[in-house]
Protein backbone atom coordinates (compact mmCIF):
# COMPACT_ATOMS: atom_id res chain seq x y z
CA UNK A 1 0.00 0.00 0.00
CA UNK A 2 1.19 3.49 -0.82
CA UNK A 3 1.14 6.28 1.72
CA UNK A 4 1.17 9.94 0.82
CA UNK A 5 4.28 11.70 1.97
CA UNK A 6 5.49 15.28 1.92
CA UNK A 7 8.93 16.27 0.64
CA UNK A 8 9.94 17.31 4.14
CA UNK A 9 8.91 14.05 5.77
CA UNK A 10 10.59 12.15 2.98
CA UNK A 11 13.74 14.12 3.64
CA UNK A 12 13.61 13.51 7.37
CA UNK A 13 13.21 9.79 6.72
CA UNK A 14 15.89 9.43 4.11
CA UNK A 15 18.50 12.14 4.58
CA UNK A 16 19.56 10.71 7.92
CA UNK A 17 20.28 7.38 6.33
CA UNK A 18 22.42 8.97 3.70
CA UNK A 19 24.21 11.43 5.91
CA UNK A 20 24.88 9.53 9.10
CA UNK A 21 24.60 5.88 8.27
CA UNK A 22 21.71 5.15 10.62
CA UNK A 23 18.16 4.88 9.40
CA UNK A 24 15.12 5.02 11.63
CA UNK A 25 14.46 1.39 10.75
CA UNK A 26 17.90 0.43 12.04
CA UNK A 27 17.39 2.48 15.17
CA UNK A 28 14.18 0.64 15.87
CA UNK A 29 15.24 -2.86 14.80
CA UNK A 30 18.95 -3.27 15.52
CA UNK A 31 20.02 -4.88 18.77
CA UNK A 32 22.46 -2.06 19.40
CA UNK A 33 19.87 0.69 19.57
CA UNK A 34 16.83 -1.27 20.71
CA UNK A 35 17.33 -0.55 24.43
CA UNK A 36 16.86 3.15 23.60
CA UNK A 37 13.85 2.66 21.35
CA UNK A 38 11.96 -0.11 23.16
CA UNK A 39 10.05 0.78 26.33
CA UNK A 40 12.86 3.12 27.33
CA UNK A 41 10.59 5.07 29.67
CA UNK A 42 9.66 1.89 31.50
CA UNK A 43 13.34 1.02 31.77
CA UNK A 44 13.98 4.27 33.61
CA UNK A 45 11.37 3.33 36.18
CA UNK A 46 12.45 -0.21 36.91
CA UNK A 47 16.06 -0.82 35.89
CA UNK A 48 18.41 -1.35 38.81
CA UNK A 49 22.11 -1.77 38.29
CA UNK A 50 23.10 -2.20 41.93
CA UNK A 51 24.29 1.33 42.59
CA UNK A 52 25.34 0.50 46.17
CA UNK A 53 27.79 -2.02 44.85
CA UNK A 54 29.50 0.40 42.48
CA UNK A 55 33.05 1.15 43.65
CA UNK A 56 32.48 -1.30 46.52
CA UNK A 57 32.19 -4.63 44.84
CA UNK A 58 32.49 -3.73 41.16
CA UNK A 59 33.69 -0.94 38.92
CA UNK A 60 31.61 0.64 36.15
CA UNK A 61 34.19 -0.53 33.64
CA UNK A 62 33.63 -4.12 34.74
CA UNK A 63 29.90 -3.66 34.46
CA UNK A 64 30.25 -2.30 30.97
CA UNK A 65 32.60 -5.08 29.95
CA UNK A 66 29.95 -7.60 30.94
CA UNK A 67 27.49 -6.08 28.49
CA UNK A 68 26.84 -7.81 25.20
CA UNK A 69 29.30 -6.25 22.71
CA UNK A 70 26.42 -5.77 20.29
CA UNK A 71 24.82 -3.17 22.57
CA UNK A 72 27.96 -1.75 24.18
CA UNK A 73 28.60 1.89 23.17
CA UNK A 74 31.76 2.47 21.18
CA UNK A 75 32.78 5.46 23.30
CA UNK A 76 31.94 4.57 26.89
CA UNK A 77 32.87 7.77 28.65
CA UNK A 78 30.11 7.14 31.19
CA UNK A 79 30.24 3.38 31.67
CA UNK A 80 27.78 3.22 34.55
CA UNK A 81 25.25 5.35 32.71
CA UNK A 82 25.72 3.20 29.62
CA UNK A 83 25.11 0.05 31.67
CA UNK A 84 21.92 1.57 33.00
CA UNK A 85 20.71 2.81 29.61
CA UNK A 86 21.51 -0.32 27.65
CA UNK A 87 21.94 -3.25 30.01
CA UNK A 88 19.39 -6.08 29.83
CA UNK A 89 16.30 -5.69 31.98
CA UNK A 90 15.93 -9.41 32.41
CA UNK A 91 12.17 -9.41 32.99
CA UNK A 92 9.17 -10.25 30.86
CA UNK A 93 7.01 -7.54 29.33
CA UNK A 94 4.18 -8.37 31.73
CA UNK A 95 6.49 -7.98 34.72
CA UNK A 96 7.92 -4.80 33.23
CA UNK A 97 4.42 -3.42 32.91
CA UNK A 98 3.48 -4.22 36.50
CA UNK A 99 6.75 -3.00 37.96
CA UNK A 100 6.89 0.24 35.99
CA UNK A 101 3.25 1.12 36.69
CA UNK A 102 3.88 0.50 40.38
CA UNK A 103 6.99 2.67 40.24
CA UNK A 104 5.06 5.43 38.53
CA UNK A 105 2.46 5.25 41.28
CA UNK A 106 5.19 5.75 43.84
CA UNK A 107 6.36 8.98 42.20
CA UNK A 108 4.81 12.03 43.78
CA UNK A 109 4.81 14.39 40.79
CA UNK A 110 4.13 13.04 37.32
CA UNK A 111 3.76 15.14 34.19
CA UNK A 112 3.71 14.77 30.45
CA UNK A 113 5.83 16.56 27.89
CA UNK A 114 3.01 18.46 26.25
CA UNK A 115 1.86 19.84 29.60
CA UNK A 116 5.22 20.36 31.20
CA UNK A 117 4.18 23.74 32.56
CA UNK A 118 1.73 21.98 34.89
CA UNK A 119 4.52 19.89 36.40
CA UNK A 120 6.76 22.95 36.58
CA UNK A 121 4.07 24.85 38.42
CA UNK A 122 3.58 21.99 40.91
CA UNK A 123 7.31 21.74 41.64
CA UNK A 124 7.67 25.52 41.90
CA UNK A 125 5.16 25.51 44.74
CA UNK A 126 7.55 23.41 46.79
CA UNK A 127 9.87 26.39 46.68
CA UNK A 128 7.08 28.82 47.45
CA UNK A 129 6.68 30.15 43.91
CA UNK A 130 2.99 30.32 42.99
CA UNK A 131 3.17 31.72 39.47
CA UNK A 132 6.40 30.61 37.81
CA UNK A 133 7.50 32.25 34.57
CA UNK A 134 7.08 30.44 31.24
CA UNK A 135 9.41 27.52 30.72
CA UNK A 136 12.39 28.08 28.45
CA UNK A 137 12.83 26.15 25.23
CA UNK A 138 15.76 23.78 25.63
CA UNK A 139 17.40 20.83 23.96
CA UNK A 140 14.93 20.58 21.11
CA UNK A 141 16.30 18.40 18.33
CA UNK A 142 17.05 20.47 15.27
CA UNK A 143 16.07 17.60 12.97
CA UNK A 144 12.64 16.87 14.40
CA UNK A 145 10.79 14.11 12.64
CA UNK A 146 7.14 14.38 11.82
CA UNK A 147 5.40 11.21 13.09
CA UNK A 148 2.95 11.40 10.20
CA UNK A 149 5.88 11.08 7.81
CA UNK A 150 6.92 7.73 9.28
CA UNK A 151 5.61 4.73 7.32
CA UNK A 152 2.59 3.20 9.02
CA UNK A 153 4.24 -0.18 9.37
CA UNK A 154 7.23 1.30 11.18
CA UNK A 155 5.01 3.48 13.31
CA UNK A 156 3.04 0.45 14.40
CA UNK A 157 6.23 -1.44 15.18
CA UNK A 158 7.45 1.40 17.37
CA UNK A 159 4.16 1.50 19.25
CA UNK A 160 4.15 -2.27 19.61
CA UNK A 161 7.66 -2.21 21.03
CA UNK A 162 6.56 0.52 23.41
CA UNK A 163 3.31 -0.96 24.67
CA UNK A 164 4.41 -0.62 28.29
CA UNK A 165 5.63 2.93 27.73
CA UNK A 166 2.26 3.74 26.20
CA UNK A 167 0.44 2.43 29.27
CA UNK A 168 2.71 4.54 31.46
CA UNK A 169 2.11 7.58 29.32
CA UNK A 170 -1.66 7.15 29.51
CA UNK A 171 -1.47 6.96 33.28
CA UNK A 172 0.81 9.99 33.36
CA UNK A 173 -1.68 11.92 31.25
CA UNK A 174 -4.48 11.20 33.68
CA UNK A 175 -2.36 12.47 36.55
CA UNK A 176 -1.25 15.55 34.60
CA UNK A 177 -4.86 16.37 33.75
CA UNK A 178 -5.81 16.06 37.41
CA UNK A 179 -2.93 18.31 38.42
CA UNK A 180 -3.94 20.88 35.80
CA UNK A 181 -7.52 20.89 37.08
CA UNK A 182 -6.32 21.37 40.64
CA UNK A 183 -4.07 24.23 39.61
CA UNK A 184 -6.78 25.87 37.54
CA UNK A 185 -9.15 25.69 40.52
CA UNK A 186 -6.52 27.16 42.83
CA UNK A 187 -5.86 29.99 40.42
CA UNK A 188 -9.57 30.71 40.07
CA UNK A 189 -9.77 31.03 43.84
CA UNK A 190 -6.74 33.32 43.80
CA UNK A 191 -8.30 35.49 41.12
CA UNK A 192 -11.52 35.77 43.09
CA UNK A 193 -9.69 36.70 46.26
CA UNK A 194 -7.39 39.13 44.44
CA UNK A 195 -9.37 40.59 41.52
CA UNK A 196 -6.83 43.36 41.02
CA UNK A 197 -4.07 40.90 40.16
CA UNK A 198 -2.06 41.96 37.14
CA UNK A 199 -3.35 40.33 33.93
CA UNK A 200 0.23 39.70 32.79
CA UNK A 201 0.82 37.36 35.75
CA UNK A 202 -2.14 35.13 34.99
CA UNK A 203 -1.55 35.25 31.25
CA UNK A 204 1.91 33.82 31.70
CA UNK A 205 0.98 31.15 34.23
CA UNK A 206 1.71 27.56 33.43
CA UNK A 207 -1.83 26.21 33.62
CA UNK A 208 -3.32 28.59 31.11
CA UNK A 209 -0.48 28.01 28.73
CA UNK A 210 -0.70 24.28 29.14
CA UNK A 211 -4.44 24.18 28.61
CA UNK A 212 -4.08 26.15 25.40
CA UNK A 213 -1.77 24.16 23.18
CA UNK A 214 -2.15 26.71 20.38
CA UNK A 215 -1.04 29.50 22.61
CA UNK A 216 1.75 27.36 23.98
CA UNK A 217 3.02 26.62 20.53
CA UNK A 218 2.95 30.24 19.62
CA UNK A 219 4.83 31.18 22.73
CA UNK A 220 7.44 28.46 22.63
CA UNK A 221 7.79 27.88 18.95
CA UNK A 222 7.74 31.30 17.42
CA UNK A 223 8.22 33.77 20.17
CA UNK A 224 10.37 31.52 22.37
CA UNK A 225 10.72 32.92 25.86
CA UNK A 226 9.30 36.32 24.96
CA UNK A 227 6.05 37.06 26.76
CA UNK A 228 3.04 37.70 24.54
CA UNK A 229 2.59 41.11 26.13
CA UNK A 230 5.36 43.55 27.01
CA UNK A 231 6.78 43.09 30.47
CA UNK A 232 6.50 45.91 32.98
CA UNK A 233 10.08 47.00 32.21
CA UNK A 234 9.37 46.97 28.48
CA UNK A 235 6.20 48.97 28.95
CA UNK A 236 8.06 51.61 30.93
CA UNK A 237 10.76 51.70 28.23
CA UNK A 238 8.15 52.36 25.56
CA UNK A 239 6.44 54.99 27.70
CA UNK A 240 9.78 56.70 28.26
CA UNK A 241 10.57 56.62 24.53
CA UNK A 242 7.23 58.24 23.66
CA UNK A 243 7.46 60.73 26.52
CA UNK A 244 10.93 61.95 25.56
CA UNK A 245 9.88 62.23 21.91
CA UNK A 246 6.94 64.38 22.98
CA UNK A 247 9.28 66.52 25.11
CA UNK A 248 11.56 67.06 22.09
CA UNK A 249 8.58 68.05 19.90
CA UNK A 250 7.31 70.38 22.62
CA UNK A 251 10.71 72.06 23.06
CA UNK A 252 11.10 72.48 19.33
CA UNK A 253 7.69 74.12 19.08
CA UNK A 254 8.44 76.38 22.04
CA UNK A 255 11.89 77.39 20.78
CA UNK A 256 10.51 77.76 17.26
CA UNK A 257 13.21 78.75 14.76
CA UNK A 258 15.89 79.47 17.37
CA UNK A 259 16.84 75.80 17.60
CA UNK A 260 16.15 72.97 15.18
CA UNK A 261 15.73 69.83 17.29
CA UNK A 262 14.75 67.32 14.61
CA UNK A 263 17.93 65.30 15.19
CA UNK A 264 16.99 64.77 18.82
CA UNK A 265 13.94 62.76 17.81
CA UNK A 266 16.26 59.74 17.47
CA UNK A 267 16.02 59.45 21.24
CA UNK A 268 12.63 57.71 21.01
CA UNK A 269 13.69 54.85 18.71
CA UNK A 270 17.02 54.51 20.56
CA UNK A 271 15.27 53.95 23.89
CA UNK A 272 12.58 51.75 22.35
CA UNK A 273 15.17 49.39 20.85
CA UNK A 274 16.20 48.25 24.33
CA UNK A 275 12.76 46.78 24.85
CA UNK A 276 13.60 44.45 21.89
CA UNK A 277 10.01 44.96 20.70
CA UNK A 278 10.68 45.78 17.10
CA UNK A 279 7.08 46.46 16.05
CA UNK A 280 6.77 49.03 18.83
CA UNK A 281 10.16 50.48 17.89
CA UNK A 282 9.08 50.70 14.25
CA UNK A 283 5.86 52.47 15.27
CA UNK A 284 7.86 55.02 17.24
CA UNK A 285 10.19 55.42 14.23
CA UNK A 286 7.26 56.22 11.95
CA UNK A 287 5.87 58.69 14.48
CA UNK A 288 9.30 60.32 14.86
CA UNK A 289 9.77 60.74 11.10
CA UNK A 290 6.29 62.25 10.72
CA UNK A 291 6.97 64.55 13.67
CA UNK A 292 10.33 65.53 12.13
CA UNK A 293 8.63 66.57 8.90
CA UNK A 294 5.96 68.55 10.74
CA UNK A 295 8.58 70.28 12.87
CA UNK A 296 10.60 71.16 9.77
CA UNK A 297 7.53 72.83 8.28
CA UNK A 298 6.76 74.53 11.58
CA UNK A 299 10.36 75.78 11.91
CA UNK A 300 10.35 77.09 8.34
CA UNK A 301 13.27 74.91 7.26
CA UNK A 302 11.27 72.54 5.02
CA UNK A 303 13.28 71.21 2.07
CA UNK A 304 16.49 72.90 3.21
CA UNK A 305 19.85 71.27 3.89
CA UNK A 306 19.15 71.45 7.64
CA UNK A 307 15.83 69.69 7.15
CA UNK A 308 17.24 66.99 4.91
CA UNK A 309 20.28 66.28 7.11
CA UNK A 310 18.05 66.05 10.16
CA UNK A 311 15.56 63.73 8.49
CA UNK A 312 18.26 61.53 6.97
CA UNK A 313 19.98 61.19 10.34
CA UNK A 314 16.65 60.45 12.01
CA UNK A 315 15.68 57.88 9.39
CA UNK A 316 19.02 56.06 9.35
CA UNK A 317 19.36 55.91 13.14
CA UNK A 318 15.71 54.92 13.57
CA UNK A 319 15.83 52.12 11.03
CA UNK A 320 19.06 50.85 12.56
CA UNK A 321 17.36 50.87 15.96
CA UNK A 322 14.43 48.86 14.57
CA UNK A 323 16.76 46.32 12.99
CA UNK A 324 18.75 46.10 16.22
CA UNK A 325 15.55 45.55 18.21
CA UNK A 326 14.57 42.72 15.86
CA UNK A 327 18.06 41.18 16.10
CA UNK A 328 18.02 41.40 19.89
CA UNK A 329 14.59 39.76 20.01
CA UNK A 330 15.84 36.89 17.87
CA UNK A 331 18.95 36.37 19.96
CA UNK A 332 16.85 36.45 23.14
CA UNK A 333 14.79 33.44 22.10
CA UNK A 334 17.72 31.38 20.87
CA UNK A 335 18.75 28.60 23.23
CA UNK A 336 22.01 26.71 23.34
CA UNK A 337 21.69 23.35 21.54
CA UNK A 338 25.09 21.80 21.91
CA UNK A 339 25.41 19.20 24.64
CA UNK A 340 27.96 16.53 25.11
CA UNK A 341 25.47 13.93 26.20
CA UNK A 342 21.82 13.25 25.48
CA UNK A 343 19.36 14.86 27.78
CA UNK B 1 38.45 25.79 18.49
CA UNK B 2 39.48 22.24 17.77
CA UNK B 3 38.72 22.69 14.08
CA UNK B 4 40.85 25.83 14.11
CA UNK B 5 43.75 23.99 15.71
CA UNK B 6 43.33 21.10 13.30
CA UNK B 7 43.48 23.45 10.35
CA UNK B 8 46.70 24.82 11.84
CA UNK B 9 48.04 21.30 12.09
CA UNK B 10 47.30 20.67 8.44
CA UNK B 11 49.82 23.37 7.69
CA UNK B 12 47.29 26.04 6.83
CA UNK B 13 48.93 28.62 9.05
CA UNK B 14 51.98 29.61 10.97
CA UNK B 15 51.40 27.37 14.03
CA UNK B 16 53.61 24.32 14.08
CA UNK B 17 52.65 21.03 15.68
CA UNK B 18 55.12 21.72 18.50
CA UNK B 19 53.43 25.02 19.21
CA UNK B 20 49.99 23.44 19.32
CA UNK B 21 51.18 20.72 21.74
CA UNK B 22 52.90 23.31 23.89
CA UNK B 23 49.71 25.41 23.98
CA UNK B 24 47.68 22.37 25.07
CA UNK B 25 50.13 21.55 27.87
CA UNK B 26 50.20 25.13 29.09
CA UNK B 27 46.44 25.50 28.90
CA UNK B 28 45.47 22.16 30.43
CA UNK B 29 48.41 21.26 32.68
CA UNK B 30 49.85 24.72 33.34
CA UNK B 31 53.38 23.73 32.32
CA UNK B 32 55.60 23.23 29.32
CA UNK B 33 55.70 19.71 27.91
CA UNK B 34 58.63 17.56 29.00
CA UNK B 35 60.75 16.41 26.03
CA UNK B 36 59.55 12.77 26.09
CA UNK B 37 55.92 13.88 26.36
CA UNK B 38 56.30 16.32 23.50
CA UNK B 39 58.00 13.68 21.39
CA UNK B 40 55.27 11.14 22.10
CA UNK B 41 52.46 13.56 21.21
CA UNK B 42 54.24 14.63 18.04
CA UNK B 43 54.77 11.02 17.07
CA UNK B 44 51.08 10.34 17.58
CA UNK B 45 50.13 13.26 15.36
CA UNK B 46 52.68 12.21 12.75
CA UNK B 47 51.12 8.75 12.78
CA UNK B 48 47.76 10.31 11.89
CA UNK B 49 46.09 10.52 15.29
CA UNK B 50 43.40 13.23 15.31
CA UNK B 51 44.02 16.24 17.51
CA UNK B 52 40.96 15.59 19.66
CA UNK B 53 42.53 12.29 20.68
CA UNK B 54 45.61 14.14 21.94
CA UNK B 55 43.44 16.62 23.85
CA UNK B 56 41.38 13.77 25.28
CA UNK B 57 44.56 12.01 26.41
CA UNK B 58 45.85 15.06 28.24
CA UNK B 59 42.42 15.84 29.68
CA UNK B 60 42.10 12.34 31.10
CA UNK B 61 45.63 12.01 32.42
CA UNK B 62 46.31 11.42 36.10
CA UNK B 63 48.13 14.75 36.28
CA UNK B 64 45.15 16.66 34.91
CA UNK B 65 42.78 14.87 37.27
CA UNK B 66 44.92 15.62 40.32
CA UNK B 67 45.20 19.24 39.30
CA UNK B 68 41.43 19.49 38.86
CA UNK B 69 40.82 17.83 42.23
CA UNK B 70 43.07 20.28 44.04
CA UNK B 71 41.62 23.24 42.16
CA UNK B 72 38.05 22.01 42.51
CA UNK B 73 38.21 22.14 46.31
CA UNK B 74 35.70 19.45 47.38
CA UNK B 75 35.55 20.70 51.00
CA UNK B 76 34.38 24.09 49.72
CA UNK B 77 31.74 22.37 47.61
CA UNK B 78 30.46 20.45 50.63
CA UNK B 79 30.42 23.65 52.70
CA UNK B 80 28.47 25.48 50.04
CA UNK B 81 25.96 22.65 49.71
CA UNK B 82 25.47 22.42 53.46
CA UNK B 83 25.01 26.16 53.93
CA UNK B 84 22.50 26.30 51.09
CA UNK B 85 20.52 23.46 52.66
CA UNK B 86 20.42 25.14 56.06
CA UNK B 87 18.98 28.28 54.47
CA UNK B 88 15.88 26.31 53.45
CA UNK B 89 15.54 23.80 56.28
CA UNK B 90 11.86 22.93 55.90
CA UNK B 91 11.68 22.40 52.18
CA UNK B 92 11.38 18.99 50.61
CA UNK B 93 14.25 18.08 48.33
CA UNK B 94 13.30 17.41 44.73
CA UNK B 95 14.58 14.56 42.63
CA UNK B 96 13.69 14.93 38.97
CA UNK B 97 13.97 11.57 37.27
CA UNK B 98 14.75 12.86 33.82
CA UNK B 99 13.90 10.43 31.05
CA UNK B 100 15.73 11.30 27.85
CA UNK B 101 13.80 13.27 25.24
CA UNK B 102 10.74 14.01 27.31
CA UNK B 103 11.28 17.76 27.62
CA UNK B 104 13.02 17.47 30.97
CA UNK B 105 15.86 19.82 30.08
CA UNK B 106 13.43 22.73 29.79
CA UNK B 107 11.93 21.81 33.15
CA UNK B 108 15.34 21.56 34.82
CA UNK B 109 16.43 24.88 33.35
CA UNK B 110 13.20 26.44 34.56
CA UNK B 111 13.72 25.07 38.08
CA UNK B 112 17.38 26.11 38.09
CA UNK B 113 16.32 29.63 37.22
CA UNK B 114 13.91 29.63 40.17
CA UNK B 115 16.34 28.01 42.60
CA UNK B 116 17.94 31.21 43.85
CA UNK B 117 20.45 30.38 46.59
CA UNK B 118 19.49 26.70 46.69
CA UNK B 119 22.16 24.17 45.80
CA UNK B 120 21.24 22.19 42.70
CA UNK B 121 22.83 19.16 41.06
CA UNK B 122 21.53 19.09 37.52
CA UNK B 123 22.57 17.27 34.37
CA UNK B 124 24.50 14.71 36.35
CA UNK B 125 24.88 11.09 35.33
CA UNK B 126 25.06 7.92 37.38
CA UNK B 127 28.84 7.89 37.09
CA UNK B 128 28.90 11.27 38.80
CA UNK B 129 26.29 10.43 41.38
CA UNK B 130 28.05 7.39 42.81
CA UNK B 131 31.26 9.40 43.13
CA UNK B 132 29.77 12.41 44.92
CA UNK B 133 30.29 12.86 48.66
CA UNK B 134 27.06 12.05 50.53
CA UNK B 135 26.95 15.52 52.10
CA UNK B 136 26.77 17.10 48.66
CA UNK B 137 24.13 14.71 47.40
CA UNK B 138 22.02 14.98 50.53
CA UNK B 139 22.20 18.78 50.71
CA UNK B 140 21.03 19.43 47.17
CA UNK B 141 17.60 21.03 46.91
CA UNK B 142 17.28 19.68 43.39
CA UNK B 143 18.92 16.60 41.90
CA UNK B 144 18.16 16.02 38.24
CA UNK B 145 19.53 13.62 35.70
CA UNK B 146 18.96 10.40 33.79
CA UNK B 147 19.45 8.52 37.03
CA UNK B 148 16.57 6.09 37.14
CA UNK B 149 14.43 4.99 40.05
CA UNK B 150 17.27 3.42 42.04
CA UNK B 151 18.89 6.82 42.60
CA UNK B 152 16.13 7.69 45.06
CA UNK B 153 17.80 5.44 47.59
CA UNK B 154 20.83 7.74 47.66
CA UNK B 155 18.75 10.80 48.52
CA UNK B 156 17.52 11.91 51.94
CA UNK B 157 14.24 10.67 53.34
CA UNK B 158 11.41 13.00 52.42
CA UNK B 159 12.79 13.77 48.98
CA UNK B 160 9.93 14.08 46.51
CA UNK B 161 10.35 12.50 43.11
CA UNK B 162 9.08 13.96 39.86
CA UNK B 163 9.18 12.73 36.30
CA UNK B 164 7.72 13.54 32.90
CA UNK B 165 6.65 11.08 30.26
CA UNK B 166 6.05 11.53 26.57
CA UNK B 167 4.04 9.75 23.93
CA UNK B 168 6.34 6.86 22.98
CA UNK B 169 6.30 7.49 19.24
CA UNK B 170 7.33 11.11 19.61
CA UNK B 171 9.98 10.18 22.16
CA UNK B 172 11.53 7.49 19.98
CA UNK B 173 11.65 9.80 16.97
CA UNK B 174 13.18 12.54 19.08
CA UNK B 175 15.78 10.17 20.49
CA UNK B 176 16.66 9.02 16.99
CA UNK B 177 17.02 12.63 15.81
CA UNK B 178 19.13 13.41 18.85
CA UNK B 179 21.53 10.56 18.19
CA UNK B 180 22.10 11.77 14.66
CA UNK B 181 23.31 15.17 15.79
CA UNK B 182 25.14 14.20 18.98
CA UNK B 183 28.81 13.61 18.29
CA UNK B 184 29.12 11.37 21.33
CA UNK B 185 26.40 9.03 20.11
CA UNK B 186 26.76 8.96 16.36
CA UNK B 187 26.95 5.53 14.83
CA UNK B 188 30.37 6.31 13.40
CA UNK B 189 31.91 6.80 16.85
Amino acid sequence: MCFPTTPISWWTRHSAQRLKGLSLEEFVHSRRWRPLSENFQARNLVHRVGLYGVWRTQSPEQMLAELDPAIRPADPRLPLQASFDRGPLGISEADLRDASLAALDSIEYVGVSERLAVLFSSLSRIWGVENPPPLPVANVSIHRLDPSGVPRRLREEILEANAVALALYEQARVRADAAASTQAGRRAVQRQSAPAAAPATTASSGVERASDPGGRNRSRGRAGTAAPWPSRLDRWGLVLAVALSVVVVGLDLILSQQFILTHLLVIGPCIALFTTRWPATAAIVVAAVIAGNLLAASDGVWDTFTDLSGLITLTVVSMTATAAAAAMARSRVRQPQARLYPS
Amino acid sequence: MLAFLQSRLRGESKFTREEVIEALYRGLLDRDPEPPGLAAQLAALEAGAPLHQVVYGIGHSREYFEMWLRGGDPPALATEAWRAATRHPNEAHIYFLHIMKTGGTALVEGLSALAGDRFCLTQIFLDHMVALPPVVLESAALVAGHLGIEAREFLPAGTVTATALRDPLGRVLSHYAHILVDPALRPET
